[in-house]
């Protein structure tokens, strides 16, 4: 087989992948009530932000504290470009990843030309730069009273093509010389840099790449809400983002669809225990469990960060392989997996 | 001329803020080389131990201040001892260093959230009289405290860390950290020391925020970055610096509210800080460094 060929069957096997998770989205969305459903929608949103926010920062080492900026500039203007100019929705989806991808580049370049954390505090500050552009121009994007009537396009077959593109593309790119490169920058820059990697160059290729999945993220959370705030896009939203990566894994693709699967289930489950345990008549847990997992939620962020700072899988991959070989080490070493996984 | 004179008033009064608390990062930064988030916290914490030991009547307010200021430095400490230290000696990259400070941030906004009360406090009357009013120029109570009392600090803290032998240890880790070890510090307890110090002075910045507008649990998060952003343009690791930058970053910001738009005033801090790194990312009165492999 040639090499053009392998390409083609690769796009070819991709493209059938895509319709799979189309046609199996439809066919869910059919079957399942709305709560499941608008659950397995936040996972697909969220695991597209948790994989941007793991490319910048996973990756490539840099750390992005602006994620819910990089939102929110996707999301209105996805929602502007649809509501005012009429545009169809895939030209708007697409324009608030772009923009966002642009601003991205802005963001990214005074910040990036330096080695250390300015970053993370440049981004945290473009956040609030955001917040108080979208609260002050009020004719365009609604101010402080927010942006209602955002036209609903986000169901769950489309976040679901949305996030099977998402990891292809990524899990393509960190591949890909640009992804060794990415990585050759977290280990250590000035290697790289002794090596021939413009260091510079790929920091900011990589916050661009980032930014522009955040703003399709971004973009998928306001047709899917229909109302958009200045205030939803606050730092919280890139606390969640952060959370999902390094319960995965920083640097693992797997681990950032199972990070966000987590993060997405854990305040459903704390609500549903909640409503249980009141079903009982035991109003105090009950009253705890609906406030306490808050604390919940800080205390296993830090505890993942203090006994295993590199999250759940580390920056290894789940693989049909690696399952396989687990369960056949589990068959031979006996019952306790967690004894013998060393 | 008068609205001038109180701009500057306002902006020195601000600006005492972000002082304090900038020269906390700065002091952190310069032992251990990384931006420590959860600094923002402390001055929270410091707020709302000051709030409670107010309202609950127990102290008069020198001690409440006393107080928080001592518990604020001890958990400044702890959070170096029990987070950041045990990372530092794994060896895990410095990103996890500051993922480890945004959980910290994390634990206390959420706990006071959770555990004490998500509302808005106003702090109990503590200084006495009414706003001096010198023709026409307003000083209120709060802010002579906050410039007195961040003066004191900022001159004990200049003394402490050029003149005394624990001040100078600290300048020395900072300078290098296996030099210093080599010549017989403490380098453990050099680190301890400059976390209780930055504790200190935050929880004196918390508790006069609170003061001057209110409590609540996301007191730190704005007042802490726009600190960060003050240490970067006065050039992080120099402790003039930091104050130079709180003090510039203060009268900019309540001159740009006054004289051209108060919508965005929050932005000013971090437009002033994207100038910086482009022209002089060492900072207006850092060293610039070499990359050393």
């Amino acid at each position: 087989m040639t090499a053009k060929n392998a390409h083609l069957r690769k796009y070819v096997v991709f493209g059938l992948i895509v319709l799979g998770v189309w046609a199996g989205t439809t066919f869910l969305k059919g079957r399942l009530a709305a709560y499941p459903t608008g659950i397995l929608t936040y996972f697909c949103i969220n695991a597209v932000l948790a994989l941007s926010w793991n490319l910048v920062s996973g990756f490539t080492g840099q750390f992005s504290l602006g994620h819910a900026g990089f939102m929110a500039v996707g999301a209105y203007t996805s929602a502007l470009l649809m509501m005012r100019l009429k545009l169809p929705f895939l030209v708007a989806f697409l324009g608030g990843g772009l923009m966002s991808g642009l601003v991205g580049f802005l963001v990214g370049f005074p910040s990036l030309r330096l080695v250390g954390d300015y970053l993370s505090v440049v981004t945290l500050g473009f956040q609030y730069i955001i917040t108080a552009i979208l609260n002050n121009t009020t004719p365009l994007t609604g101010g402080g009273l927010g942006l209602a009537g955002v036209p609903y396009r986000t169901t769950l077959p489309t976040a679901a093509v949305t996030l099977t593109i998402t990891v292809w593309v990524l899990s393509n790119l960190v591949n890909s010389k640009q992804g060794r490169c990415f990585v050759a920058v977290r280990e250590d820059e000035v290697a790289a840099q002794s090596v021939g990697v413009d260091t510079t160059y790929y920091k900011i290729l990589a916050f661009i790449i980032s930014s522009f999945f955040a703003g399709l993220g971004g973009a998928l959370t306001g047709h899917y809400t229909m109302y958009l705030h200045p205030d939803i896009f606050n730092y919280l939203k890139t606390v969640d983002s952060v959370s999902m990566v390094i319960l995965g894994g920083l640097g693992s693709i797997t681990g950032s669809l199972i990070g966000a699967l987590g993060i997405t289930l854990l305040p459903e489950i704390f609500r549903n225990a909640a409503t249980v345990f009141a079903s009982f008549g035991w109003m105090a847990v009950s009253g705890f469990l609906r406030r306490g997992w808050m604390v919940f939620y800080a205390v296993m962020f830090l505890m993942i960060m203090l006994t295993r700072p590199q999250g759940l899988l580390g920056r290894r991959e789940l693989t049909w392989a690696g399952v396989k070989a687990w369960v056949q080490k589990l068959g031979r070493k006996g019952v306790r997996p967690w004894r013998s996984s060393r | 001329m008068r609205e001038l004179l109180q701009q500057l008033w306002n902006g020195l009064a601000i600006g005492s803020v972000y002082a304090l608390v900038a020269v906390g990062y700065t002091l952190v930064f310069g032992v251990l080389k990384f931006i420590n988030f959860a600094h923002s916290s402390i001055l929270t914490f410091g707020a709302y131990v000051a709030l409670y030991t107010m309202l609950s009547k127990v102290a008069p307010f020198p001690v409440a201040l006393g107080l928080s200021m001592v518990l604020s430095g001890v958990f400044a400490m702890q959070t170096e001892l029990r987070a950041f230290r045990p990372l530092r000696e794994k060896g895990a990259p410095r990103l996890n260093l500051l993922i480890t400070s945004i959980g910290v941030t994390l634990l206390v906004e959420n706990a006071i959230v959770v555990f004490v009360s998500p509302d808005f406090h106003v702090f109990p009357k503590v200084l006495p009289g009414t706003p001096i009013n010198l023709s026409g120029v307003v000083f209120p109570p709060v802010d002579l405290l906050l410039v007195a009392g961040s003066s004191i600090l900022m001159l004990a803290l200049s003394y402490f860390v050029n003149r005394t032998l624990t001040g100078l240890s600290i300048k020395a880790v900072a300078l290098d950290r296996d030099a210093a070890a080599l010549m017989g510090i403490n380098v453990g307890r050099t680190i301890s020391i400059t976390f209780f110090i930055a504790g200190l002075m935050a929880s004196m910045a918390g508790i006069l925020v609170g003061m001057k507008f209110s409590v609540n649990p996301s007191l730190g998060g704005l007042f802490g970055l726009k600190s960060f952003a003050a240490s970067v343009v006065g050039g992080i690791g120099s402790v003039p610096g930091a104050y130079l930058g709180g003090y510039l970053i203060g009268f900019l910001e309540t001159l740009g509210a006054g004289y051209v738009s108060s919508n965005y005033k929050d932005a000013i801090a971090f437009v002033l800080l994207v100038l910086v790194l482009l022209f002089k990312p060492s900072g207006l009165l850092g060293k610039g460094t070499q990359e050393k492999v």
